[in-house]
C-alpha cells in the first residue's frame, strides 16, 4: 500500500532522506522511530506529495505521488502532530467539511455522528464548536475523518504528543481497530514503549537513513530501548570523531 | 576600579535599539519611508525651483504689457487690470498646506476685489484626484503607518508577552519595560525627523536664514510631538492586547480614524457649522450692498446725487462742468473707496468665517493630533488661509494705489473740452511698487501656542494610557 | 464541484460566524449613508448656486423689458442701450449637475460651471467669473467626502479586512498541511475560499453602495447598474489580490502587512508616480503666461483698429457705429486669441491625453474616471461645456452682427419671446459607455495578472508546507 522505492530528497546540499527503501502493506503499522531531523517528517511528506523525491518514487496503492497526488491523497489519510480545526465550527460541521473535501457521498447528519461516535468523540461534545476542543477531542475527529474516508493509508506525525496517558490509550486503540480494518499505517513517534505495543514492524532512523528495521514482537521494550540508545549515541560518537 | 552598573531602564533602552536596528523589516521599513520622503522633497524642490521661475517671466512679461499700452484712458486701463504673482513659501517644500488649491495669480482691477486664481488642481482628469502624495503626507501619515507596524508586536502575541515576563521576573517593572521601549523606538524616529529636517534644509538653501531654520525647527518639533504620542498609543495598544491580531487591528484602527478619517471630516463638519457663501453668493452680497448702501435704505444713485450736491457746495460751483477738476474722475476716486471698504469688510468677513471653521477643527483635535498639527505645520511653513491673506492684504493695498492713481490722473487732467482722453499709464504707475513680504515668524507664533499645546497634551496622554498599560502587564504577569 | 460547493458553504458559515462580517457591513453602509448625504448636500450648494446665476440672468431681463416697455422714449434711448442694443445682451451658460453627481464632485470644482455671456466680451473671459471659488481651500485639500473616497479609498480596506487572511490564517495556524492532504486541489479550495469572500464580502457592499444611490438620487436603472458593476469588479480586483498576498504571507500579520503595502502602492503612490509622469511628459498649461499672451493679444487688436476711425453718420443710426466698430474690433480680438489659443490648447489636450492615459496605471484610478463619468463631474463633460458655451457665444454674437446689419433694436416682443437660452447637450450614450467599458477593462486586466501571477505562484508552491 504504502511503498519507498529508494527515495532520497536533500536541501541544498544537505540530505534529509538517504535511499529509502519501506514497504508497508495492508493491516501493518511501521513505526518510525528516530530524533528530530533523522528524516521522519520527510519520509511522510514526500508520500503526501508536499515535497518532491530527489531520486527515487514514493507509491501510494500503485500511484506515483508526484505525478498524480490528488489521487493518492484520496487514498491517505495525514494526521499532524497538531491537528487544527476550525474553531468558528463544531465538530459535526469540522467533519462534514473534512470529508466533504474528500469527497465522502451522503454526510447526513446521522452517519455524521455515527462516525464520531465510533472515533470516540462524547455526543455532548460533537455540537459543540471546536474552539473548546482538548488536543485528544480534535485527533479523534480526524479519526471520525479516517473512518468516514475509509483511508487506505494513514500517516500519523507524533500523534501521541502532549496528549495524557489515558487519551494517548484511547488513540492507541482507535489506531489498532484501523489496522484491524485494513488500513496501511506509517506512524513517526518518540513514544518508544507505545511503538513496541502498536506497532507490526518498528524502524530506527538516524540522519535522513533507516538503519535497520524489526518486528515488534521479535524485541522487548527494554531491549527496543536500548537498540534505540546505541544507534542514537554511535551517531554521537561519530560525529564527535569528524 | 569597577564598572558603574548601568540601570535596568538603560539596559532595556540599549537591547531595545539593537533589537530594533538589527531587524531587517524595521530597517527596510524605515529605509522606505526617508526614501520616499526624499523623493517628494526633491520633487516639491524642483517643482518650486520652477514656479519661481515662472514668476519672475510672468511678472516680466505682465509689466511690459502693461507698459505696451502707451496711452490709454485711465479707468479703462483700471479695468484691464494688472496681474500679481504669489511667491512661493520656502517650506511648501516640506508642507505645501493648501497652496494647491489656492490660485497663485491675482488679477487686480477696479472696483472689483478678485479671489485668486489658476489653481494648481484645476482643469485635471481622474488621476489628479488621487494626488497628494507631499512630504507632509509622508510624515504625517506614513509615518505613523510605519509606526503601528513596527510597534504594534512589541508587547503582544505570545513571544514578545513571555519575553516580557521574563524581563519582569529578572527585575524590571513593567513601567520600566514600557518607557524603556517607548524612549528606544521614540529615538529611532528623531534619527528619522533629524535626516528628513537636513533633507529639508539642503532643499531650501536660497531661504537660508535664522527665521527660517527656526520655523523649520519648530515644524521638526511638532512632527516629533505628533510621533511620539502615536507611538506612545501604539505600544499601550500593544501592552493591552492579548493577541497580536487584535493589537494590529487596533493600532491600525486608530491610524485609520486619526490619520485618514478625522482630517477629512473635520473640516468638512466645520464647514457645515460655518458655511462658506458661494462666490456668486458673496458677489451678489457685495453688489446689494453697493447698490444699496450698508443699511440697504441708501440707494447709490440717492447717494451719487448727494456727493454730487456737497462737491458742488465744496467748489462754490453751479454744475460740474464748472468745477476745476474732472467730476467723473473724482466720483471714481470716491466710488473706488466706498467699493474697497464694501469688499474690505465682506472679505474679513469670509476669513472670519474660514477663520472660525479653523478653530472649530483645531478643538478636533481632541479626537486626532493630526487636527493640531497639519495647522501647526502649515502655519509655520506659511502656506494656510492666514499666510494667504497677509499676501491678499499687501496686493489690495498696492491694487487700491494703482487704481486710486489713475482715478487721480482723470480728475486732474482731463479736461471738459477732451472728448476722449488718454494718458500714459505706465507712467502714472511707475512710482507705486508691489513686493509682498512674507509673514513674519514672530507674527504667527502666538497661533502656535494651542496646537502645540494640543500635542503636548496627546504626548502626555499617550504616557499616561502607556502607564494603564503597564500596570495591565504587570497583572496579566 | 460538490467539494467547491462544500468549501464556499463551510467559509461562508465561517465568516457569518467571525461576527466582523455584519458589523463591516454596517461600517460600510454608514460611510455610503454620509457620504451620499454629503454628495447631496454638495449638489444642493451646487444647485442652489447655478439658479442664483439664472436668477441673475433673468432678473436683468426682467429690469430691462420693464425699462423698454415703461421708461424708454425716443429722447432718453441713448441712457437705455443695455436693454435696447442686442449687442448688450446678457446672458447665461450653465453646466447643471448630473443625474448621479452626488456620486462623486470630481473635477467639477476644477472647472468652470457656468459661463456670461455678452456678446462683445472676449472668448477667453466668459468664464472668469465663474473660476475661482470661494470654497475653503482647507476643505478642497482635506478632499471630498463624497461616495467615490469611500469606494476608491475605503473599499479596497474593507475587502482587505475581510479578507486578508483568507489562507494565512491556516498557514499561521499550522493547518495547511493537514488541510491540503485532502483530496482537493489547492487552486480549487483557494478558489472557493475566495469565491465565498466574493459572495459575503464584495457582493454585498457592491450592494450597499447601489442601494445608498438609488435611495439618494433620482438616477435610472442603467446607471444604477453600470455603478453597481464597477464597484463589484473593483471589490473583486482586491480579493484577488488579497489572494495574491496570501500565497506569498508566511502569517495573518505578514499578509496583514502585505495588503496594506499594495493598497499604498495601488491607491497613493502609484497614482502619485504617474501623475509626476504626467507633469514630466505633458507639463499643465501656465495659466498665467496664457493670461499674459492674451492681454498681450487684445492690446494688439486695441491698437490696430484705433487708427480706423469713421465720422459720425448722420442722421445717426439707432444703434450708434461706436458699437459696429468694437464689433469688428472683437471679431479681429477673436481672430488673435484663436491663434494665440492654439498651442495651449494642444498643450492642454496632450496633458489630458495623457492624464486620461495613465488611468491603466491603477485601477484605482480607472474607477475614479469610471466613477466621474457616471456622475458627470468628469473632465470631458466640462470640456464639453466649454466648447459649447464657447458656441453658444458665437451664436449670440451672430444674432448681434444680424441687428447691427439691420440697426435693429430689440422690443419688449423680444423678451417676451425669450433671449436665446442656453441648452447643455450631452455627449452621446455610446460614448460614456465605451470610456466606462475601457475603465472597467483596466480593472479585469488588472485582475488577470493578479490571477496569473497567482497561478504561477501556486504552480512553483503547490502545497505552503514551508
Amino acid at each position: 500500500m504504502l511503498h519507498a522505492q529508494a527515495l532520497s530528497k536533500s536541501f541544498g546540499g544537505q540530505r534529509a532522506l538517504d535511499n529509502l527503501e519501506l514497504r508497508i502493506a495492508p493491516g501493518e503499522i511501521f513505526c518510525m522511530l528516530g530524533a528530530n531531523g533523522a528524516g521522519k517528517t520527510t519520509t511522510i511528506k514526500l508520500l503526501l506529495g508536499f515535497l518532491a523525491p530527489t531520486s527515487g518514487l514514493a507509491l501510494v496503492d500503485g500511484i506515483d505521488v508526484q505525478k498524480d497526488p490528488l489521487a493518492a491523497r484520496r487514498r491517505l489519510l495525514y494526521l499532524p502532530e497538531q491537528v487544527a480545526l476550525y474553531g468558528e465550527l463544531t465538530g459535526l460541521e469540522n467533519l462534514d467539511y473534512f470529508a466533504g473535501l474528500a469527497g465522502v457521498p451522503d454526510r447526513t447528519p446521522a452517519r455524521l455522528r455515527g462516525w464520531l461516535e465510533q472515533a470516540g468523540v462524547p455526543a455532548a461534545a460533537v455540537l459543540r464548536r471546536a474552539a473548546g476542543y482538548s488536543k485528544g477531542m480534535r485527533q479523534k475527529v480526524a479519526i471520525a475523518l479516517a473512518i468516514a474516508r475509509q483511508a487506505r493509508g494513514l500517516l500519523l506525525d507524533e500523534p501521541t504528543s502532549g496528549l495524557d496517558p489515558q487519551a494517548s490509550a484511547e488513540f492507541h486503540r482507535l489506531l489498532l481497530r484501523q489496522r484491524d480494518a485494513g488500513a496501511a499505517v506509517l506512524m513517526a513517534t518518540h513514544d518508544l514503549f507505545r511503538a513496541r505495543e502498536v506497532a507490526t514492524t518498528i524502524g530506527l532512523m538516524r540522519d535522513g537513513r533507516l538503519l535497520r528495521t524489526l518486528r515488534a514482537n521479535e524485541v522487548s521494550a527494554l531491549e527496543l530501548e536500548q537498540l534505540y540508545l546505541d544507534e542514537m549515541a554511535h551517531a554521537a560518537s561519530a560525529t564527535a570523531t569528524v | 576600579m569597577t564598572a558603574a552598573v548601568p540601570t535596568p531602564l538603560r539596559l532595556i533602552v540599549r537591547q531595545q535599539w539593537m533589537s530594533l536596528a538589527r531587524e531587517r523589516r524595521l530597517r527596510l521599513l524605515g529605509l522606505v519611508v526617508l526614501a520616499l520622503s526624499a523623493l517628494a522633497l526633491f520633487d516639491a524642490a524642483l517643482d518650486t525651483r520652477r514656479l519661481e521661475t515662472a514668476r519672475i517671466h510672468d511678472t516680466v512679461a505682465e509689466e511690459a504689457v502693461w507698459e505696451a499700452q502707451g496711452a490709454a484712458n485711465p479707468h479703462g486701463a483700471a479695468h484691464f487690470g494688472r496681474y500679481v504673482y504669489k511667491p512661493a513659501a520656502p517650506l511648501a517644500v516640506l508642507d505645501p498646506g493648501v497652496t494647491a488649491h489656492l490660485g497663485s495669480t491675482l488679477k487686480l482691477e477696479g472696483h472689483v476685489q478678485n479671489a485668486s486664481r489658476f489653481r494648481a488642481t484645476d482643469g485635471g482628469a481622474a488621476l489628479s484626484r488621487l494626488k497628494g502624495f507631499s512630504p507632509a503626507f509622508a510624515l504625517q501619515v506614513l509615518v505613523p503607518l510605519t509606526i503601528v507596524f513596527a510597534a504594534f508586536g512589541v508587547f503582544s502575541g505570545e513571544r514578545a508577552r513571555q519575553l516580557a515576563w521574563q524581563e519582569i521576573g529578572a527585575g524590571a517593572t513593567p513601567w520600566q519595560l514600557m518607557l524603556g521601549r517607548f524612549a528606544a523606538c521614540a529615538a529611532a524616529l528623531l534619527l528619522l525627523l533629524a535626516l528628513v529636517g537636513m533633507l529639508a534644509a539642503l532643499a531650501t538653501i536660497p531661504a537660508w536664514s535664522a527665521a527660517h531654520f527656526a520655523a523649520l525647527g519648530l515644524m521638526l518639533a511638532a512632527h516629533g510631538l505628533y510621533w511620539t504620542a502615536f507611538l506612545g498609543v501604539t505600544l499601550a495598544i500593544s501592552a493591552w492586547s492579548a493577541s497580536s491580531r487584535a493589537a494590529l487591528f487596533g493600532a491600525l484602527a486608530f491610524w485609520i480614524v486619526t490619520a485618514v478619517l478625522a482630517p477629512m471630516l473635520a473640516p468638512m463638519l466645520a464647514e457645515a457649522r460655518h458655511p462658506t457663501p458661494s462666490a456668486e453668493a458673496f458677489e451678489a452680497a457685495v453688489t446689494d450692498e453697493v447698490m444699496k448702501g450698508p443699511d440697504g435704505h441708501s440707494p447709490r444713485d440717492v447717494r451719487f446725487a448727494e456727493f454730487e450736491k456737497a462737491t458742488l457746495a465744496h467748489y462754490s460751483a453751479r454744475h460740474i462742468d464748472e468745477l476745476p477738476i474732472n467730476y467723473a474722475g473724482l466720483l471714481f476716486e470716491h466710488g473706488e473707496k466706498a467699493t474697497a471698504d464694501i469688499y474690505n469688510r465682506h472679505v474679513e468677513r469670509l476669513y472670519d468665517g474660514y477663520a472660525a471653521q479653523a478653530r472649530l477643527a483645531l478643538a478636533g483635535s481632541a479626537l486626532s493630533p493630526l487636527l493640531a498639527l497639519r495647522p501647526l505645520s502649515s502655519s509655520l511653513a506659511r502656506t494656510d488661509m492666514e499666510a494667504h491673506r497677509h499676501f491678499l492684504a499687501q496686493a489690495e493695498r498696492y491694487r487700491y494705489e494703482t487704481v486710486q492713481a489713475l482715478n487721480r490722473d482723470i480728475k486732474l487732467n482731463r479736461k471738459p473740452q477732451m472728448r476722449e482722453y488718454a494718458s500714459d499709464v505706465a507712467a502714472i504707475t511707475r512710482g507705486i511698487a508691489f513686493a509682498p513680504q512674507p509673514l513674519a515668524l514672530g507674527e504667527l507664533l502666538p497661533r502656535t501656542i494651542v496646537p502645540f499645546a494640543a500635542l503636548a497634551a496627546w504626548v502626555g496622554g499617550a504616557l499616561l494610557l502607556m502607564r494603564l498599560a503597564a500596570r495591565r502587564l504587570e497583572g496579566a504577569a | 464541484m460538490n467539494a467547491t460547493l462544500t468549501i464556499i458553504r463551510m467559509e461562508g458559515r465561517r465568516l457569518l460566524r467571525g461576527r466582523w462580517l455584519l458589523p463591516l457591513w454596517l461600517l460600510f453602509g454608514v460611510l455610503c449613508a454620509c457620504a451620499a448625504w454629503n454628495g447631496a448636500a454638495w449638489v444642493e450648494g451646487r444647485q442652489a448656486t447655478l439658479a442664483l446665476i439664472l436668477e441673475d440672468e433673468r432678473a436683468t431681463h426682467a429690469m430691462r423689458r420693464t425699462q423698454l416697455a415703461e421708461q424708454v422714449t425716443p429722447d432718453n434711448r441713448s441712457r437705455y442701450g443695455g436693454a435696447l442694443y442686442a449687442t448688450a445682451m446678457s446672458l447665461r451658460a450653465t453646466l447643471p449637475p448630473g443625474a448621479l453627481a452626488l456620486l462623486t464632485v470630481g473635477q467639477a470644482e476644477g472647472y468652470p460651471m457656468a459661463a456670461t455671456i455678452f456678446p462683445f466680451v472676449a472668448s477667453n473671459t466668459i468664464f472668469d467669473r465663474h473660476t475661482a471659488g470661494m470654497e475653503n481651500p482647507a476643505v478642497l485639500a482635506a478632499g471630498r467626502f463624497d461616495l467615490a473616497f469611500v469606494v476608491v479609498w475605503l473599499l479596497p480596506l474593507l475587502v482587505l479586512a475581510g479578507s486578508f487572511d483568507l489562507f494565512a490564517f491556516e498557514r499561521e495556524r499550522g493547518m495547511a498541511p493537514w488541510l491540503l492532504s485532502q483530496p482537493v486541489a489547492p487552486g480549487r479550495l483557494l478558489a472557493a475560499k475566495t469565491a465565498a469572500r466574493a459572495l459575503l464580502l464584495a457582493l454585498p457592499l457592491a450592494t450597499i453602495l447601489v442601494a445608498s444611490l438609488a435611495f439618494a438620487s433620482e438616477a435610472g436603472p442603467a446607471a444604477l447598474l453600470q455603478a453597481g458593476g464597477l464597484v463589484l469588479l473593483y471589490a473583486l480586483f482586491w480579493l484577488v489580490l488579497a489572494l495574491l498576498v496570501n500565497l506569498v504571507a508566511r502569517n495573518a500579520a505578514q499578509a496583514a502587512l502585505g495588503c496594506l503595502a499594495a493598497w499604498l502602492a495601488l491607491v497613493v503612490l502609484l497614482p502619485a508616480l504617474a501623475l509626476g509622469v504626467a507633469d514630466l511628459a505633458a507639463p499643465p498649461v501656465s495659466q498665467a503666461e496664457r493670461a499674459n499672451a492674451l492681454r498681450a493679444m487684445a492690446m494688439q487688436a486695441r491698437a490696430e483698429l484705433r487708427t480706423a476711425v469713421a465720422p459720425d453718420r448722420v442722421p445717426a443710426p439707432n444703434i450708434p457705429d461706436s458699437l459696429r466698430r468694437r464689433a469688428l474690433e472683437v471679431e479681429r480680438g477673436e481672430r488673435l486669441i484663436g491663434e494665440a489659443l492654439q498651442p495651449y490648447r494642444a498643450q492642454q489636450a496632450q496633458r489630458l491625453a495623457w492624464l486620461d492615459g495613465l488611468r491603466v496605471v491603477s485601477p484605482a484610478i480607472a474607477l475614479q474616471d469610471a466613477l466621474e463619468r457616471l456622475a458627470g463631474s468628469d473632465a470631458g463633460r466640462a470640456l464639453r461645456f466649454q466648447h459649447q458655451a464657447h458656441g453658444f457665444l458665437l451664436e449670440v454674437r451672430q444674432l448681434a452682427r444680424r441687428h447691427l446689419d439691420q440697426d435693429r433694436l430689440l422690443t419688449v416682443a423680444d423678451y417676451d419671446r425669450g433671449l436665446p437660452r442656453f441648452v447643455l447637450s450631452e455627449a452621446p450614450p455610446v460614448l460614456r459607455l465605451g470610456a466606462l467599458l475601457f475603465d472597467a477593462a483596466v480593472i479585469v486586466l488588472g485582475m488577470a495578472v493578479l490571477l496569473l501571477a497567482a497561478g504561477r505562484r501556486l504552480r512553483r508552491h503547490a502545497t505552503f508546507t514551508e
